[in-house]
């Protein structure tokens, strides 16, 4: 029997009349006998001096207080922004791993700041807990996902950093601090999303939930459908999230929610050749978005709902080798719609060679200083460009709807806004760049992009 | 005629299809030296256990099985040694910059490249 996917493929040959596979190239790079430091994506790089990676905490507070010239920590390098790059040290704290510490009756577990969010839920699970959310990529590390205010999707959920009970950090002079809601209750403030500001982070207490198992339904519906019931939807399911697929006039929503029923997968689409596919029609349909969207939208018409249950750290995020470069702004939630329908009409007017997806979540406020989601409920909008194509003319293009709407930008995700647009965000602004100045009174891990932030 | 065009459809169906089953038999071969893999140089080994084998030992990721040698031989033919080493620090396809080994240096990725060539 033809799989739906090879159908797909036919279907876009077909309707092309040729077969074209552009094979782009990347170009080696080097400098002074220096290999370079690139970020998941490759847009970011730098020639760092030093690249460690201290294997304990007294290793790193030697580090730091030894250190000639900037430091900054690098989790996975996931991140989109130019949060990382120094020529001076880079410090990675993938040697601090683990669940090192939990506490039964609180459902709280301690995990060094290294750990790489997909490796927390087998060892969460031995002690019976789990996360109370995760992001749909899991390869980056605690520390780094807390640092940029990483989030998963649900209403009732805020990000990760909101789940923090406890932190510790290495300050620019080696001090070891420690910080909850009752001690150092300022650097805790700050620390919870703090973008490798304030020090290097080591560890962190988790507030966690009893491991718990969640049901995963993907439905593909116009996109008219998914917006009239997609605000109904988030009051009544867990987990929501959608996706849209520029030029198909189609897309999915996927919602999650805790159940008992057994592990179990339907037949199930593979994100890494969806994106491939979607590619492949870009390509070769370019030339015509009306056939481009019936042969899209009619293939996905018959894409059955899947269903998968699976334990809660193994549902959440996806094996991701399609690599991409992303924006993803946070806006209030009434906004969402009017600000995806205009960049919906305008990337589709403007931008024929995207196909990469866009995608909507809900995020719970919170009460941290530097969280994007500080005091406000939030839908976030998040649009992608294939990796080793130039992401800037449509960023550039979509950039100020998504401001418009008072959107506040995604601390790891391209954006351009400026320390003196940010600020009207921020009511803790000041207060998080004086908790800045007393850990770190020389500017020891600002570099050249915090420096347009806090300088 | 109307049938002899379906038999040989059908009999290139069959080797299709002798061929896929094959691939998989083999794949799942290649996966199962590859989960069985561990360097035996402890510094590479705690490298290879942190940041590759995530990816070097689960067919999904679409990354080289780690033992899996024709497939490395083919690629250390096709690009070189040097040229393996390079893909690693600037990114390949799905995989990002140094893997995700962000303190390793050349040396480090040439001994990951031997081990999972089984050189």
């Amino acid at each position: 029997m033809i799989s739906r996917r090879s159908l797909l493929n036919n279907l876009i040959t077909a309707a092309a009349g040729i077969v074209v596979a552009p094979n782009l190239v990347f170009a080696n790079t080097n400098k002074e006998n220096r290999i370079p430091w690139k970020n998941w994506s490759g847009s970011q790089v730098c020639y760092p001096e030093f690249r460690k990676a201290p294997a304990t905490v007294e290793e790193l507070q030697a580090l730091i207080v030894n250190a000639k010239g900037k430091v900054r920590p690098v989790g996975a390098g996931h991140s989109f922004m130019p949060l990382v790059p120094t020529d001076d040290t880079i410090v990675s704290i993938s040697k601090l791993t683990g669940v090192i510490d939990h506490d039964v009756e609180k459902n709280q577990a301690t995990i060094l700041a290294g750990t790489r969010l997909g490796d927390i839920g087998a060892p969460l699970a031995e002690r019976g807990q789990a996360l109370l959310n995760m992001p749909d990529i899991d390869e980056q590390t605690l520390a780094g996902a807390l640092g940029t205010a990483t989030h998963g999707t649900g209403q009732e959920i805020g990000c990760m950093s909101s789940f923090v009970e406890e932190l510790q950090l290495i300050a620019a002079n080696g001090e070891k601090i420690d910080c909850s809601r009752t001690k150092n209750t300022e650097i805790f403030n700050a620390a919870r999303v703090n973008l490798g500001a304030l020090g290097v982070v080591t560890q962190i207490k988790m507030q966690n939930m009893p491991k718990y198992r969640l049901k995963r339904e993907t439905t593909w519906l116009p996109i008219e459908e998914i917006l009239a019931s997609v605000d109904e939807l988030a009051n009544n399911n867990r987990n929501l999230e959608f996706y849209y697929i520029p030029f198909t006039g189609m897309g999915f929503i996927d919602v999650q929610n805790i159940t008992d029923q057994a592990i179990s997968v339907s037949d199930k689409l593979d994100q890494n050749d969806g994106a491939e596919d979607l590619k492949l029609a870009r390509d070769m349909l370019q030339w015509s978005p009306k056939l481009r969207e019936l042969v899209l939208g009619t293939y996905m018409k018959t894409i059955s709902k899947e269903v998968t249950i699976a334990n809660s750290w193994q549902n959440y995020a996806s094996e991701r080798n399609v690599r991409f470069n992303e924006m993803e702004y946070h806006l209030p939630r009434e906004n969402m719609v009017k600000a995806f329908t205009e960049i919906k009409d305008l990337v589709e007017k403007n931008f024929p060679e995207v196909f990469f997806p866009f995608e909507v979540r809900y995020i719970k406020s919170d009460d941290i200083w530097l969280s994007p989601f500080y005091q406000r409920e939030t839908c976030s909008i998040a649009v992608h460009r294939f990796y080793q194509e130039d992401y800037k003319a449509m960023f550039k293009a979509v950039e100020p709807i998504l401001q418009k709407y008072q959107g506040r930008p995604h601390w790891g995700k391209i954006n351009t806004m400026t320390a003196s647009q940010l600020k009207p965000h921020y009511s803790k602004w000041n207060d998080f760049n004086e908790v800045r100045r007393q850990l770190d009174p020389q500017g020891k891990f600002v570099n050249r992009y915090l420096q347009t932030l806090f300088s | 005629m109307h049938t002899q065009p379906i038999y040989k459809y059908m009999f290139v169906l069959f080797l299709v299809l002798l061929a896929a089953c094959d691939g998989g038999q083999s794949q799942q071969q290649a996966l199962a030296v590859a989960q069985s893999l561990t360097p035996t140089d402890p510094v590479v080994a705690e490298i290879y256990q942190r940041s590759c084998r995530n990816c070097h030992s689960v067919i999904a990721t679409g990354a080289p099985l780690a033992g899996d040698k024709d497939k490395w031989n083919d690629l250390i033919d096709q690009f070189g040694k040097a040229g393996l080493v390079e893909h690693v620090i600037n990114g390949k396809g799905g995989m990002p910059p140094f893997g995700l080994c962000m303190e390793c240096g050349i040396d480090d990725f040439s001994k990951l490249i031997d081990f999972m060539a089984q050189k």
